[in-house]
């Protein structure tokens, strides 16, 4: 059933999130062109139209990348809340399937286009940059990418494990934003009236106790390792590891409260 | 005769509210058509709702073939809500396919003979058909169900009385006599010639459970007219 609901939502959803992406692609592609041959800083040095194009052009790319990331998360956050706690409940919590499954289902869909849209913006940008360093002094990035002598790079064990640690910080991280907003749409399901008001509430809310818990724990990490000369590896190591615990621990917090609520305390209007 | 659901001491209180159902006991048998009648805001749906496990009771529990509500269940029980709940941008045959994958007990074959009768494009988008097409179509998916327990919640309402007489042949035609139908509707004189049994609700407790039969008999009235004198404002 997992599979059955994965594959509904994913066909439910991949038009309109593809659209996202093809939008920055087709900004990208665009600005590849116009930037490529060097002309384009003369150009606007002498014509203030040309100026006015290029900056323009500069302005929209930045916001359809800034766009694409906070598209894709809403678009599928809104899916959520009208699917599961809309009339549209009234289906998706009659089928023959349980409440983690449902949310499993949307999570993984969800997290699927966090990556691919993650990868179309940094291939974006060092396409861009590419096409604005070749313009500008005839160097390609991508040439000189190729020419680093990886050789000399060592690597220890514990280097690995860092590098595996953190991997596994960036997939929490992801799923966290995941969860997070889950558990705000969920919450503000709790309430007795104006639930989706409620839901921004709170997801609102959660934000700022999240930057606060954040910047609490940010100072106390800076006050501790100013004493610090160099971190050994090992400590580093544990930061690393203390940290992907906590991340995700509070993905399973989040989602174990989401499933909690969609199972018991589900109050379809 | 086995019974197919059973309400035990079943309560459901909302937050900041009094009961909508309160101490609730209730067994529906197999193979009957019960009509689930009552004003407005008498727990109807509530209870609907509790048995199909889009509410958990705050008191008693709910059991279908003996356990509570859950994917088992949900996959025995048809329900036909009174709300519009398919996605607008899916075509007619999109949701027949979705209904399909989910329940194994689901016919296509029946479906599109049904849309056909009715003269549903299956490539029509769900946003581009009225509110009565719709609930006709929802109707459609709910019947072509092979299920144990179909739950409609007013069925007839949204649609036109020449429909009426098409939807109520359509649920006789598809309904499997083993299964039961408890149907729940304020249109009582439309469905009565289909009812078998009625259960009157009132402030969440059920106040009589009897066959359309014994109100014939024993009240020499039809159910609507005793419905109507019960429930005098």
């Amino acid at each position: 059933m997992l599979k059955k609901l994965f594959v509904h939502e994913w066909k439910d959803s991949w038009k309109l999130v593809t659209l996202f992406n093809v939008i920055v692609l087709v900004f990208t592609l665009i600005g590849i062109v116009a930037l490529s041959n060097g002309n384009w800083v003369d150009a606007m040095e002498k014509n203030a139209w040309y100026a006015t194009i290029y900056v323009s052009y500069f302005m929209l790319y930045y916001f359809a990348i800034l766009a694409l990331g906070v598209a894709t998360t809403f678009y599928f956050l809104i899916r959520f809340y009208k699917n599961l706690y809309t009339d549209q409940g009234y289906l998706m919590h009659t089928l023959p399937v349980t409440s983690h499954q449902l949310i499993l289902s949307k999570a993984f869909v969800m997290y699927i286009w966090q990556v691919i849209s993650g990868c179309v913006m940094f291939v974006s940008i060092l396409l861009l940059a590419n096409s604005l360093v070749w313009g500008m002094e005839n160097i390609n990035i991508f040439k000189a990418l190729m020419e680093i002598d990886f050789g000399d790079i060592r690597l220890n064990f514990i280097d690995v494990l860092d590098i595996i640690v953190v991997v596994l910080i960036v997939i929490g991280c992801q799923i966290f934003s995941i969860m997070f907003g889950y558990l705000a749409i969920s919450l503000g399901q709790l309430s007795k009236n104006h639930k989706l008001i409620s839901s921004i509430g709170i997801y609102m809310g959660m934000q700022i106790v999240l930057q606060m818990v954040f910047s609490f724990f940010q100072i106390g990490f800076n006050l501790t390792m100013v004493n610090v000369d160099s971190p050994s590896e090992g400590l580093v190591f544990a930061i690393l590891c203390l940290i992907a615990i906590v991340v995700f621990a509070a993905d399973a917090g989040m989602y174990a409260g989401s499933n909690y609520i969609m199972k018991n305390k589900l109050n379809l209007e | 005769m086995s019974s197919l659901v059973e309400c035990r001491n079943v309560t459901k209180c909302y937050v900041n509210g009094r009961p909508a159902v309160y101490n609730l006991n209730l067994t529906l048998e197999k193979g009957h058509i019960i009509g689930l009648l009552g004003p407005n805001g008498s727990g109807k749906t509530t209870l609907i709702k509790m048995i199909n496990g889009l509410l958990r009771p705050s008191n008693g529990e709910v059991l279908i073939n003996g356990i509570l509500p859950g994917p088992e269940t949900k996959a025995r029980i048809s329900y036909l809500p009174e709300r519009t709940y398919l996605e607008a941008q899916r075509t007619v045959k999109d949701i027949v396919e979705f209904f399909g994958d989910f329940y194994e007990d689901f016919r296509k074959d029946r479906a599109y003979a049904m849309l056909e009768a009715l003269h549903i494009e299956s490539d029509a988008r769900l946003k581009n058909l009225s509110k009565g097409t719709k609930e006709k179509v929802q109707l459609i998916l709910v019947m072509s169900r092979d299920a144990e327990l179909y739950i409609l919640d007013e069925p007839i309402a949204g649609v036109d009385p020449a429909a009426r007489d098409y939807i109520l042949r359509t649920i006789i035609a598809n309904f499997n006599p083993a299964a039961t139908l408890l149907i729940c509707t304020h249109l009582i004189s439309d469905i009565e010639s289909i009812l078998d049994e009625v259960v009157f609700i009132r402030d969440g407790q059920i106040t009589l459970k009897t066959t359309v039969e014994n109100i014939r008999e024993q009240q020499g009235k039809s159910v609507d007219q005793y419905f109507r004198e019960v429930f005098a404002c």
